[in-house]
């Protein structure tokens, strides 16, 4: 019997698509996030909200993974986007491959912004890189004050949260404090947005959106969408 | 259930690393906390991906990581299965350091046996010299 050392990440293959991926959008000047979040948190609302508030300021495409059904990117297709559906089956993440393919479909030239809408889990995406150039984790209060905690790999893994719903926090046991602190304990670099999309109060998120794309160089044959802050004074 | 994707790309990188005619008989996985990796999700992920190939029976062995946490009052580090541990200086200010670890480690081969008449003995023929080191044990 031999021992054979070979020390290598197992995600290499995954992790070297996601890099192609990244770069190329780069080359496209398209600022890239992956949406994390439990099913039922609001993901898809949000960008439907997101789309309404941008149209006509930034051009936006969107990937949305899904188990199965084509209805989040009917959705997202009602607000005018252009939209690449991954129905994964029994999968429970995208990867960097699937990402690729829907690439293919989308003519990055004419976008500004991608948002790849992740399978609803706050567990088996995070892993994962797609190419994005930041990953954003989705909690909502009716899902309690303890998410954070019981998801430490999203929280650290996150450039930026969000927190949804909090027009119903009166009605849930939910506590701010707890959660912001656990959050603070795990990831103290990571911004919390709270946010609800139906009434909808976003421009925080709006905000930090369009600051992030517009920091993207932009293509030398395009002009610069510019930005007027929706909050005034900044975030 | 992620575990299954990583026990499809476990087991390539196990195809590549294996030397032609070899017969794996374990795969060493050490896995950081932040991958979130359920030991026996783990292992039933890895018999599937395995079942109809060369590798079938291979065992694979898991080594789990637990946290690296620091203390930001007195600078003391240390480990723990659970990252909201507090210090013994009484702090409660940790950072989790690390802990994105998923890396195979090693592969047990018998250099002396093939096995014949399985449906996958064509595809283990790939060895990356560069990469791999053989110790006798």
């Amino acid at each position: 019997m031999s021992e054979i050392k070979i020390v290598q990440n197992v995600l290499r293959h995954n992790d070297e698509i996601a890099e192609m991926n990244r770069r190329r959008l780069r080359d496209a000047g398209v600022f890239c996030i992956d949406l994390i979040g439990s099913p039922g948190c609001g993901k898809t609302s949000l960008l439907e909200a997101t789309l309404r508030r941008l149209h006509g300021r930034i051009n936006i495409g969107i990937v949305a993974g899904d188990l199965a059904t084509d209805r989040d990117a009917l959705r997202i297709q009602a607000c005018g986007a252009k939209v690449v559906q991954i129905n994964t089956g029994k999968g429970c993440h995208l990867d960097a491959n699937q990402v690729r393919h829907a690439l293919d479909e989308i003519d990055l030239d004419g976008l500004d912004l991608l948002i790849i809408e992740n399978v609803g889990n706050l567990i088996c995406p995070v892993g994962f890189d797609l190419g994005q150039d930041a990953k954003v984790g989705m909690f909502s209060v009716c899902g309690g004050d303890d998410k954070a905690a019981k998801h430490p790999h999203l929280v650290r893994a996150a450039d930026l949260l969000l927190l949804n719903k909090i027009d119903l926090m009166k009605y849930v046991r939910f506590h701010p404090v707890t959660f912001r602190e656990d959050v603070e304990r795990l990831n103290p670099d990571v911004d919390v947005i709270e946010l609800s999309v139906t009434e909808p109060r976003i421009d925080r998120w709006l905000d930090w959106l369009l600051n992030k794309t517009l920091e993207v160089p932009a293509r030398t044959d395009t002009e610069a969408p510019e930005h007027t802050p929706f909050i005034q004074g900044g975030i | 259930m992620h575990e299954l994707s990583i026990a499809r790309s476990l087991l390539g990188l196990v195809r590549e690393s294996v030397p032609v005619g070899a017969v794996v008989r374990s795969a060493q996985l050490r896995v950081g906390p932040l991958q979130a990796v359920e030991p026996d999700a783990m292992k039933l992920a890895w018999r599937a991906a395995t079942e109809g190939t060369v590798f079938e029976g291979a065992e694979l062995s898991l080594t789990l990581v637990p946290w690296a946490l620091c203390c930001r009052e007195c600078g003391r580090s240390w480990s723990s299965e659970n990252w909201s541990d507090p210090c013994t200086c009484g702090s409660c200010r940790v950072d989790p350091v690390g802990g994105d670890e998923l890396t195979l480690v090693s592969i047990e081969v018998d250099e002396t046996q093939t096995r014949l008449g399985s449906v996958d003995s064509g595809r283990a023929v790939k060895r990356d010299q560069a990469s791999t080191e053989v110790h006798r044990v």
